[in-house]
């Protein structure tokens, strides 16, 4: 009797990781399944022409969850592309790059320049929309009253409310123009390869001036043929071949 | 167990699944020379293993088949449970070009794993320019094959490992070269097989093949590298490497495939030593040179600094943990963040940095971190301890306590509801362009107003002969069409008319009596006076007369009165003005 619970406590202690370790297995396994179905589901609505920050975020989510972190950034930069002020997708962004190996590579920015930024990426294409439209009719309106004051009044009031709505008028409709290109011709890769060298020049076979990991965010300068000569965070330029870099606009 | 086989299954059949692919497929060069090659390669990248097998070559009307050549490699790592796989499969023809001019590879059809992809047609350029020789292909040296060894084919492929015993868990490169006496076409490697023992990682799996003399067991053969892996052992003792099986096409006397498999050897792992070994260690077996670095010893409070340990040289990367920074009062101090720059996972420099953040103004004095490791050249385990360090925190600024971050990282999750509606930009829609035009066409009519209205004030004269005009010619519409129907108001109308324009015209208060009015018009010409006080007098007779006017009489009149407003438009108001004010 206590040879066979000997051997039953032994079976269990042996037992019980194991156990333990194939339950965690499986809600990984589940868990993993869910996301690839959500994200064959997503791409069908994106394969049906739907534009949509939200559907971006979440494919970006799925596919940090199934492991594809460079999938997973260039996603996220296509919602921000369309919306920069989309609040998940940049904090999922900012996450998922942190994971990545390349992360030193991004610059540093003060606090103050990174406040810019933050402002530039609130004011998306529809809230510059509104501020053209809110400039613009607040121009009209003190040009209105210059233009109909009583004859004998002063007009350094109304001139010097032309002058602010005007340059609040010129700035948001630069800054909407400008968006505007940058959304369309937005020039953002990503190394969606496990790793990807870059050349000086194309066809390359030898030492690799720099090698990159996926999830690396990199400007795309030019093209031929199959190379892209694409310009690092940190400055560094050289030709990669096309296929290790997933583009923002395809 | 069972349960065990059931999740491994599903576990392969997502991987399956998520197979994402993708195929691409240029020419090495172009334009190409007459004398060069033309090399046009297929590739396949995948994150499972692709099951695929050679597609045939391409047949371009001008160009010359000359070999084919494949290579393979996967690179597979798991690190904190995620795993990562990339298989790369190249296919390489060679062709000769027959003429000069452009040719086209056609677009094909290529099934890896059951799916079927396109492969894109791609143009390549001959021109005549005479150029030097590019270095040879695999198979396209006439003299690096051994031609007309008829009978006396001698093909075999052996792996090299760099030493034949090392540690556990210490990386080892083999290297798979194949030997030949005999001439190849094409080279395809078609299965690696593994046996128990150990983990692998592609080293390097060469672009072309290069070949080289050499004289194995007594014989002058040719070898070139097709294939190099690196090993690393997760158990003790005598393991067998890697068994790869290649299909070389040899011309001999004719063209014959043949499958070469990989000679059997094994190598032998030591278990790592006892004596010595830290309580503390990473993991980390190879040989490693250690750099650390601060950046800076001079912080504002609430500011980062970033501590980092560079590891650098041949190890088993993939396989040890970066150390914690040991926790300390008054300073927040992040976990590990590891920044590799690795050839295949094993070569190369690895930056281990953590974020520090002073919390308390004042000196701080920084404990290090240890970082210890196996080094397999000596034998022995080493240790690197960091030096301790006091930097000076000075007060922070106002601007970094008040944008300081305080929300953690994380992933969110899902943004449920209905992502799948289309996100349109304003610029796009025409609500924005509706308003914009709205609010344009606003300020342009208060503009059109303004001006107009600034006329008063600029040329108060040239106004008022407007204003006048305008009168007369709304009445003079209304009389016109009173004539042409023959109505007898065209009287009415006409005096009020012209009696208006009069007023504006020569500055006469319209509210005096018609008498008072006409006595100021006295300034008037004689003839035009004469005109005008006959016209009102046939108006006031035309009103009070009780008999009908005849059509013909309205006709003369309405004569009259274009004669006497043309004859009234041709004075000039300002002199006459002036009088009527003296009369006044």
């Amino acid at each position: 009797m206590k040879v066979l619970s000997a051997w039953l406590l032994a079976l269990f202690c042996f037992c019980l990781p194991s156990m333990l370790m194939a339950e965690d297995l499986h809600g990984y396994v589940a868990n993993q399944t869910e996301y690839a179905q959500k994200l064959d589901e997503y791409h069908q609505l994106e394969k049906n022409g739907s534009l949509n920050p939200d559907l971006y975020n979440n494919i970006g989510i799925c596919y940090y969850h199934l492991n594809q972190n460079g999938h997973a950034i260039l996603s996220f930069l296509k919602a921000l592309n369309l919306d920069s002020s989309h609040h998940e997708a940049m904090q999922n962004l900012l996450y998922v790059q942190s994971q990545t190996s390349d992360a030193s590579l991004y610059p540093k920015r003060s606090i103050l320049v990174q406040k810019i930024f933050d402002f530039y990426n609130f004011l998306n294409l529809k809230r510059l929309a509104y501020l053209v439209l809110l400039t613009f009719l607040l121009l009209g309106l003190s040009l209105h009253l210059l233009w109909h004051r009583i004859n004998y009044q002063e007009k350094g009031y109304q001139l010097l409310f032309i002058l602010i709505c005007t340059s609040l008028f010129i700035f948001a409709s630069t800054l909407l123009i400008t968006k505007f290109q940058r959304r369309n011709h937005n020039r953002k890769a990503v190394v969606i390869s496990f790793s990807a060298s870059g050349f000086l020049n194309i066809n390359e076979q030898g030492s690799p001036r720099f090698r990159v990991s996926e999830g690396l965010i990199v400007e795309i300068e030019r093209e031929m043929a199959d190379w892209s000569y694409i310009r690092l965070p940190n400055g560094l330029g050289g030709w990669v071949e096309k296929a290790n870099l997933g583009k923002v606009i395809p | 167990m069972r349960k065990g086989s059931v999740i491994a299954f599903v576990i392969l059949l997502w991987a399956a699944i998520l197979g994402a692919v993708s195929v691409v497929a240029p020419v090495e060069k172009s334009p190409v020379n007459i004398n060069e090659n033309i090399v046009y390669i297929i590739t396949v990248i995948s994150d499972t293993n692709p099951n695929l097998s050679p597609p045939p070559a391409p047949q371009v009307d001008g160009l010359t088949f000359l070999s084919m050549a494949s290579s393979l490699s996967t690179s597979t790592s798991v690190i904190n449970m995620r795993r990562s796989v990339e298989s790369r499969t190249s296919f390489r023809y060679s062709f000769r070009a027959q003429r000069t001019g452009s040719f086209t590879f056609p677009s094909s059809e290529l099934k890896v794993s059951g799916r079927s992809y396109r492969v894109n047609s791609v143009n390549v350029q001959v021109s005549t320019a005479p150029s030097v020789p590019v270095p040879q292909n695999f198979g396209e040296d006439d003299s690096f094959w051994d031609h007309g060894s008829l009978g006396g084919s001698d093909t075999y492929v052996l792996p090299i490992p760099e030493k034949t015993s090392c540690y556990l868990g210490e990386p080892l490169i083999v290297s798979y070269y194949i030997y030949t006496n005999q001439e190849l076409t094409s080279l395809v490697l078609e299965d690696e097989k593994d046996h128990s023992g150990y983990g692998k990682i592609a080293y390097d799996a060469p672009r072309e093949l290069k070949s080289e003399s050499v004289t194995h067991n007594g014989k002058r053969m040719r070898r070139a590298l097709i294939h190099r892996l690196a090993i690393l052992p997760n158990t003790t003792g005598r393991m067998q490497l890697p068994t790869l099986t290649v299909k070389a096409r040899i011309l001999s006397f004719l063209v014959q495939e043949d499958r070469h498999v990989s000679k059997d050897l094994q190598i032998t792992a030591y278990p790592l030593p006892e004596t010595g070994k830290p309580k503390d260690f990473s993991g980390a077996i190879g040989s490693f040179t250690i750099s650390e670095s601060l950046s800076g010893s001079d912080v504002s409070q609430g500011e980062a600094l970033i501590y980092s340990l560079r590891i650098k040289g041949k190890g088993n990367f993939n396989q040890f943990t970066a150390p914690q920074y040991p926790s300390q009062d008054k300073v927040q101090i992040s976990a590990p963040f590891l920044s590799d720059n690795l050839v295949s996972g094993i070569y190369g420099e690895r930056t281990i940095s953590y974020t520090i953040i002073p919390q308390n103004r004042g000196e701080l004095k920084l404990s290090g971190v240890r970082f210890n490791w196996f080094d397999v050249e000596s034998g022995s385990y080493k240790s690197f301890q960091t030096t301790p360090r006091t930097i000076t925190v000075n007060p922070g600024s106002l601007l970094s306590e008040l944008f300081r971050s305080s929300t953690p990282l994380r992933i969110l999750p899902l943004i449920p509801g209905n992502v799948g509606r289309t996100y349109q930009d304003p610029l796009h829609q025409s609500w924005f362009w509706i308003v914009f035009a709205i609010l344009a066409t606003l300020i342009i009519g208060s503009g059109v107003w303004a001006y107009a209205k600034s006329e008063k004030y600029r040329d108060p004269e040239l106004f008022a002969q407007k204003q006048a005009e305008k009168i007369l010619s709304k009445y003079l519409e209304a009389a016109q069409s009173a004539v042409k129907e023959g109505s007898q108001d065209f009287y009415s109308l006409a005096e009020i008319g012209l009696m208006r324009f009069v007023c504006h015209r020569f500055k006469i208060p319209y509210g005096l009596s018609l008498k008072e009015k006409i006595q100021l018009l006295a300034a008037l010409p004689k003839t035009q006076y004469e005109e005008l006080d006959s016209f009102f007098q046939r108006c006031e007779q035309a009103r009070f007369m009780p008999i009908v006017i005849e059509r013909s009489d309205l006709n003369k009149d309405w004569k009259k009165l274009e004669t006497l407003v043309q004859s009234l438009l041709k004075v000039k108001p300002k002199a006459l003005v002036s009088q009527i004010g003296e009369g006044r």
